[in-house]
């Protein structure tokens, strides 16, 4: 029996250990854009309702809004440092009681409204007017509605999901 | 040594994979925690008392309660109990023979639904506890106690004093979960008779099919009064009357001619689901009729169901921005689609009048009759889905207009037919609503 064995054998067991762990995290979902993935943390239960009862629910997902479109390189990158950031405050506890939006957030976001409102946008957007303040300085309750806290009415999750 | 210290080494390995993934497939196991909120009282499973629920909810539950209060009407429906025969004494005519010729009313919110279904003059001492399928909470036990046929075959009169609770949680909520479930177990076979399973469906696709436990075109089949919707072919008006045609039902006989007639129920889910603008958008009966609303910082989806003209503001100004605008185009869609019922209606009351006296002549061609009979029998049941549904088109603009284009289509067909069999043109008439003597005015 030659030395190489113990090394074959440990990175079997690496990948096999590996691949359990992807399907007891459900690691797979983590990388789409199903809101339900988002939700499985149930910190974001008042603002999964909230999307989910205002009228941007037929359109968006939570990626469309949150997450940079320029590329799919800084898509990805910004998921993967999202996700880590949300994994190890929900982990550690030091999530805030109230979440707000922080302003690399903001930023995200600001630009995805004008990605898809760009044509509506169009003439602040190039005006003679400082354009210095978020859509949702005024537009406050068009994502996740009006302002309040939602009850995660029940303990299921979506049916087939 | 050396060969030993290799066995070793992949002993350990192996084991220490094993430990993880072990511990793993444990935490896969484990129950999903507590979602959302923490109940303060457990609810027992098909418990009928709703305001046992409301401890739990009490905003859902508040708002429950208002549907026994609010009786405000709209243009053409709402929940104020009006008599839809002095509104339009035509279905006086229309419905001939049949208790609804008799009882008609406007119906009023969930609250109400146990009272005035005791109150209906159309229940009599034969009728079968099948009518009380859709008017109780109780119903959801009865039903896992009794099964479908044990409680349909029950009269009215000997359920009556098990039925305690009006439409409430248990309806459409599943206890514990609170998930939204099918309870009437008619629905349960007629989406099973399509190959479908609501268990697969959608969060957002429950939310309208909750509504259709009771908001469909029903019929009763058998001596046991068995509660069974036409679906098996598909739930579209032509499927509907292919299928009462294959199995040659009809809920009464016309006097006189003796037509075999259809009496449609309430298909506001047929309708809405044929295709409907709204329904192809993704949007639920509850977007509208149960808007997200807020109470002081809580947002919960409100549960006083009513029309939603009566609060635009929360139902359509969630999508809709102008909702002015959107006001004016139901007000125009409602009136084009009542005025082309009623040209439905008229045609169909010279249809009536026709066979009526062709059936007397003595010497008809029964098959031209027969013929007349048929196109009777289809076209006043298009009209009815139309009429019945609660909601004067709204649902569904395009379809309840062809519908009832259909509807006036096949009712002067008829006429054409009574005239050809009683070789009479002077049956060609029309406007013989307007030249009857007198309608009689039914008791509201």
């Amino acid at each position: 029996m030659s030395a190489k064995w113990p090394l074959i054998v440990g990175v079997a067991a690496l990948l096999l250990a590996l691949g359990v762990f992807a399907w007891v995290t459900d690691a797979p979902a983590y990388l789409g854009h199903e809101p339900q993935t988002c939700n499985n943390c149930h910190v974001m239960d008042s603002q999964y309702e909230n999307w989910y009862h205002a009228a941007h629910e037929r359109f968006t997902d939570c990626t469309d809004c949150h997450l940079p479109h320029q590329n799919i390189l800084a898509y990805y990158l910004y998921k993967g440092y999202s996700g880590m950031k949300d994994v190890v405050s929900f982990t550690m506890k030091t999530y805030p009681v109230a979440i707000r939006a922080n302003e690399q957030t903001d930023k995200i976001v600001q630009a995805n409204c004008i990605r898809c409102h760009s044509d509506t946008v169009e003439s602040i957007l190039i005006g003679a007017q400082p354009f210095e303040r978020y859509c949702w300085d005024c537009h406050r309750s068009v994502a996740h509605g009006a302002r309040g806290f939602s009850l995660y009415p029940s303990q299921h999750k979506e049916n087939g999901k | 040594m050396k060969k030993y210290t290799t066995f070793i080494l992949i002993g350990i390995i192996i084991l220490l994979a094993a430990v993880l993934i072990g511990v793993l497939i444990y935490l896969k196991n484990q129950p999903p925690q507590t979602r959302g909120f923490e109940p303060l009282v457990e609810i027992a499973a098909f418990e009928p008392d709703s305001s046992k629920w409301g401890l739990n909810f009490p905003n859902q539950y508040a708002t429950l309660l208002k549907t026994e209060a609010n009786a405000t009407p709209t243009t053409y429906g709402g929940s104020e109990k009006f008599s839809h025969l002095v509104k339009d004494p035509r279905q006086v005519i229309l419905f001939m023979g049949y208790p609804f010729s008799k009882d008609y009313n406007e119906e009023r919110g969930h609250g109400n639904a146990l009272a005035d279904v005791n109150a209906t003059r159309r229940v009599t001492e034969t009728t079968h506890a099948t009518c009380y399928s859709c008017k109780s909470s109780n119903n959801p036990a009865l039903w896992n106690e009794l099964g479908l046929e044990g409680y349909d075959a029950m009269l009215f009169s000997e359920i009556a004093p098990r039925l305690t609770e009006t439409i409430g949680c248990a309806n459409c909520h599943e206890a514990g979960t609170m998930r939204l479930i099918v309870t009437n177990p008619s629905l349960e076979n007629a989406l099973k008779a399509q190959g479908l399973d609501w268990r697969t469906y959608t969060r957002q696709e429950m939310r309208a099919l909750v509504c259709a436990n009771c908001h469909v075109e029903y019929y009763m089949v058998g001596d046991k009064k068995i509660l069974t919707f036409p679906w098996a072919n598909g739930t579209r008006i032509e499927q509907i009357i292919d299928y009462y045609d294959e199995i040659g039902f009809s809920d009464w006989k016309y006097p006189g001619a003796g037509t075999p007639m259809l009496k449609a129920q309430h298909p506001e889910y047929e309708m809405f689901t044929a295709g409907s603008t709204h329904y192809a958008a993704g949007v639920s009966c509850a977007d509208c009729h149960m808007p997200y609303v807020r109470d002081g910082a809580m947002k919960y989806s409100s549960h006083n169901i009513h029309s939603p003209l009566l609060d635009p503001e929360p139902a359509c100004g969630q999508c809709h921005t102008d909702v002015d605008y959107v006001l004016g185009r139901v007000a125009t869609i409602q009136a084009e689609v009542y005025a082309a019922k009623l040209a439905t209606e008229d045609a169909l009351v010279d249809a009536i009048a026709a066979i009526q006296t062709a059936a007397a002549v003595a010497d008809v061609d029964p098959i031209l009759l027969d013929a007349a009979l048929t196109l009777h029998r289809h076209a006043q049941f298009r009209w009815d889905f139309v009429s019945a549904e609660n909601s004067m088109g709204f649902h569904n603009p395009e379809y309840a207009l062809s519908i009832l284009a259909e509807a006036t289509n096949l009712a002067r067909q008829a006429q054409m037919k009574a005239v050809q069999a009683a070789h009479a043109p002077s049956l060609l008439d029309t406007g013989s609503y307007y030249t009857l003597p007198s309608v009689p005015t039914p008791v509201p």
